[in-house]
């Protein structure tokens, strides 16, 4: 099956410290990846690293088969981004304008909107239940519809790889499961590839057929199933824990 | 004197042509580098034409053809000396700025003073405006704008998040070092409507007066345009009748316009 992204020895320093060591691992096309680890194991920097945002110390990235360096598909790629609240609060832009940014990535130069782009956007404020936000401001929405703004904006292109970094951080549990069950319901129907950063490894296996334990290296990489009864994951939790994990999706 | 004469003057004519191109032109730009927290380049961009226009005017060229080059070149500098000095982009522009308005100064004293030369270049004289600068004015103004709506989408791509700009594919590098080129044009071409020392807020007052009352991003634009021609057709009347400077008195409309829709933003509770 075909390789969506290749990792070979990538390794990213920031001053002194190593924050990605040494990672090297491959995702399959259809594959629902839920990348974990404590605070400050390297899980957003190895995102930015995969999409180019950071340029790494050492190794190489391959998206669909194409070093980053000359990769220029980004249509095929949806990202949603962890810091919401980086975002300036006066920006002066709806939500169906922050929406439709997501589409730029497949025009041409000079870039231009069309009717048929309008409908799609359309179409991705539906799925994501904020038709009725589509002409309010983003400086004007709660954190909750923020994230599921900028959730529209990732899926609006239709990208055949999603990135989401902590997706569900600032919502209600409502909001949590609909966004849970809506990316089975891609990875599933549409085999959409999608790296999920979580902090929840213990509903992690509810969803992700694989998972990537990091600790600035790679601790853990594969089933689920196959997690709740290493080594590894002994040595980093205690049986406990792990019982208690393992038992809960 | 009524309006209808006051329109029938060339001086006026030209006045209100340039100064509506240069105005549309500011307040545009501004918005963007209001919204991507770069207000301050525009300012230390417009010393760098002190710099400028005093060499332009020591080596008896004409001062805006030698400030258009060197402009551009102290906005790359600041770039550079950003990405490759690992110097903070504040600093950046006080260091090419602080020695820009150093250089001016030596030379203007080598000089004897340039006299009122320089002093017009520092407070701007719109109502001085030849057909010659009209012209040039013009045909930049349409060459900046003309870059702003061809690049619309990656400049708004930009202002809203670089990271999310990157992964669509925008080059985030070259749009930035596109944008503090044109500002360093617009710069320049405002100098003879404002002066140096007002043009920074020709091109922050508008687009921060768009912000308290717009709607959308599109809207954002507009405003930020209307409103900045509005002071400028006010200003420029209102100084011609009770013989104010010019610069300062479109700058002073351009204030009066902000506090305006900062009040109408709070009355509608709009911010």
């Amino acid at each position: 099956m075909e390789d969506i992204i290749s990792v070979e020895d990538l390794s990213f320093r920031y001053g002194g410290n190593e924050a990605v060591s040494s990672v090297s691992f491959s995702v399959k096309k259809g594959d629902y990846i839920a990348l974990v680890g404590h605070n400050g194991s390297g899980k957003s920097t190895l995102i930015k690293l995969l999409l180019g945002i950071l340029k790494p110390s050492t190794g190489s990235v391959f998206l669909f088969g194409k070093d980053l360096h000359d990769f220029t598909h980004w249509n095929k790629v949806g990202y949603l981004p962890q810091n919401i609240g980086l975002f300036n609060p006066l920006f002066p832009a709806t939500v169906a304008e922050v929406t439709a940014l997501g589409l730029v990535s497949q025009k041409k130069f000079p870039k231009r909107l069309t009717t048929e782009d309008a409908e799609q956007v359309n179409q991705a404020l539906v799925q994501m239940k904020i038709t009725a936000l589509s002409n309010k401001l983003v400086g004007e929405l709660s954190g909750g519809q923020i994230q599921r703004t900028l959730l529209a904006r990732a899926i609006v292109n239709q990208p055949e790889l999603l990135i989401l970094d902590e997706p569900v951080s600032a919502v209600d549990a409502e909001t949590r499961k609909d966004f849970y069950s809506y990316s089975a319901r891609l990875n599933r129907e549409k085999k959409t590839t999608i790296i999920l950063i979580t902090h929840d490894i213990s509903h992690s296996g509810g969803y992700a057929n694989k998972l990537l334990f990091l600790d600035k290296r790679i601790i853990f990489y594969g089933k689920f199933g196959e997690f709740c009864v290493s080594k590894q994951m002994e040595e980093q939790f205690g049986i406990e824990i792990q019982h208690i994990m393992c038992h809960q999706h | 004197m009524d309006i209808w004469q006051i329109l029938q003057y060339g001086f006026i004519q030209r006045a209100f042509v340039t100064g509506t191109f240069v105005a549309i032109l500011c307040s545009s730009l501004g918005l963007f580098l209001v919204l991507r927290r770069l207000s301050l380049i525009g300012d230390g961009l417009s010393h760098v034409s002190f710099g400028a226009i005093a060499v332009g005017l020591f080596l008896g060229f004409y001062p805006l053809y030698a400030a258009i080059p060197l402009v551009v070149l102290g906005s790359l500098l600041i770039i550079k000396l950003t990405e490759k000095a690992k110097v903070y982009g504040d600093a950046a522009i006080g260091i090419v700025s602080s020695f820009a308005l150093a250089g001016g100064v030596i030379l203007a004293s080598l000089s004897g003073g340039f006299n009122v030369d320089l002093f017009s270049y520092l407070f701007g004289n719109i109502l001085a405006i030849s057909e010659f600068e009209m012209v040039t004015s013009l045909v930049l103004s349409f060459v900046v704008l003309l870059v702003i709506y061809l690049f619309y989408y990656e400049l708004f791509s930009i202002s809203f998040n670089e990271e999310l700009a990157q992964v669509t594919g925008i080059k985030t590098d070259r749009i930035n070092m596109m944008l503090v080129i044109l500002t360093a044009v617009t710069v320049v071409l405002s100098i003879r409507v404002v002066g140096i020392m007002l043009v920074s807020s020709f091109l922050i007052l508008p687009a921060v007066t768009a912000l308290q009352v717009a709607t959308s991003f599109k809207k954002a634009l507009m405003f930020s345009s209307v409103s900045s021609v509005v002071s400028l057709v006010v200003g420029v009347i209102t100084s011609f009748i009770f013989n104010l400077p010019t610069g300062a008195t479109v700058v002073m409309a351009n204030f009066m316009l902000f506090v305006l829709a900062l009040g109408y933003a709070k009355y509608a509770g709009m911010r």
